[in-house]
């Protein structure tokens, strides 16, 4: 990796630090996995008055070798019911995760853009055609799913439930919350992986 | 000033020049036509990389390496720093011919029409001749003052013309 981009990732880093400190960009943080600078993990609080209000989203952040010419890899890891969202990889689309990028924005700009996505959602250019369908013709059915799939994937006390189960079962509490962040809170993934590791 | 301050003022000052790619003080600092500013190096893979259209990556403005302005601080030779040699030399500014001051007043102001007797009328009007057409043609940025410049100098010309080639005229004609 270049120097250039590992001097840009710390700014951006340092920047969101700072910003986290004097309590700007609330409902979006950060996290660096492995202590690899190019590969993050990003949280979002699911914006009050939609139904992804009280859900905790972790997005999986990975750092293209061109960046910051081309977008970082940006997807959900924690399940989404939105029509811009796949409902079973997560895939985002989002213009400027894809050509509307441009070098002066920033991973922390991308994520900003994603709370607004899950504020506003444009089911006319979908990620996810039966959740855009349904968003466009069965709203009501729409947002009642979109609650349930945030009570049930997002919210910290389901997630907290997980990381007891886990650790119900014998494994080292801080392991199993590094395991569940991974595979985004899916507990059987987290599992598997904490058997094989 | 305390400590403080004086650090929290240059910091103020360090990031007003920042380049808005690598976001770190611009090496080889350059603007785009809209105002952004950037290291040549950065907008250079910018406009290289490959994207459909060419856009200042601040605010979209279309963009090409041929309209960049390079900015030159009092010490360019001492701030050169090892570059990439994958990275060709940042483009020169384009020249422009000095530019006629059309406020001035004195002698030499044609927009006017003003021709001031002090030379003697002949001085003044060879000084019309002596002007090139293409000293004022070239200079873009005032081109409708200068275009009346140059009507007023074509007329003055041909009249010019025409009263020499009478008294030529008029001389064969006397012997």
């Amino acid at each position: 990796m270049q120097k250039t981009q590992t001097n840009r990732l710390n700014k951006e880093l340092q920047d969101f630090n700072e910003r986290q400190k004097k309590g700007e960009d609330s409902g979006i943080s950060i996290l660096l996995v492995d202590q690899n600078i190019t590969h993050w993990k990003g949280f979002i609080n699911g914006p009050s008055d939609t139904p992804y209000s009280n859900g905790y989203f972790q997005v999986d952040i990975v750092i293209p070798q061109e960046y910051p010419y081309k977008p970082p890899k940006m997807k959900f890891d924690t399940r989404i019911w939105h029509p811009n969202i796949s409902s079973q990889t997560g895939a985002i689309c989002l213009d400027i995760l894809k050509d509307e990028w441009s070098p002066a924005l920033s991973i922390r700009t991308a994520l900003l853009s994603l709370q607004a996505l899950l504020c506003d959602p444009q089911p006319d250019s979908p990620q996810d055609a039966v959740v855009a369908n349904q968003y466009k013709t069965q709203k009501d059915l729409f947002v009642k799913t979109a609650k349930e799939w945030t009570q049930n994937y997002a919210s910290k006390n389901k997630q907290e439930e997980k990381v007891q189960n886990l650790v119900n079962l014998g494994f080292e509490v801080g392991k199993v919350r590094e395991a569940l962040l991974r595979f985004g809170y899916d507990e059987e993934q987290a599992a598997n992986f904490l058997l094989g590791g | 000033m305390s400590k403080q301050e004086e650090d929290s003022k240059l910091q103020l000052i360090e990031s007003a020049f920042e380049c808005n790619i690598c976001l770190e003080i611009a090496t080889e600092p350059i603007l785009t036509n809209c105002g952004h500013l950037f290291c040549w190096p950065c907008i250079y893979s910018w406009l290289n990389s490959n994207q459909e259209f060419l856009t200042c990556p601040v605010c979209k403005n279309g963009c090409s390496k041929n309209s960049l302005i390079p900015l030159y601080s009092k010490d360019e030779t001492k701030t050169n720093k090892p570059r990439d040699p994958n990275i060709p030399p940042r483009p020169k500014p384009g020249r422009n011919d000095p530019v006629r001051n059309t406020n001035q007043l004195g002698q030499n102001n044609l927009a006017n029409g003003a021709m001031i007797a002090g030379y003697g009328l002949f001085p003044s009007l060879f000084n019309l001749i002596c002007i090139k057409d293409g000293d004022i043609e070239k200079d873009e940025r005032h081109e409708n003052e200068a275009t009346v410049e140059i009507e007023n100098v074509r007329k003055l010309k041909a009249i010019l013309y025409l009263l020499i080639l009478c008294l030529i005229m008029m001389i064969v004609f006397y012997f």
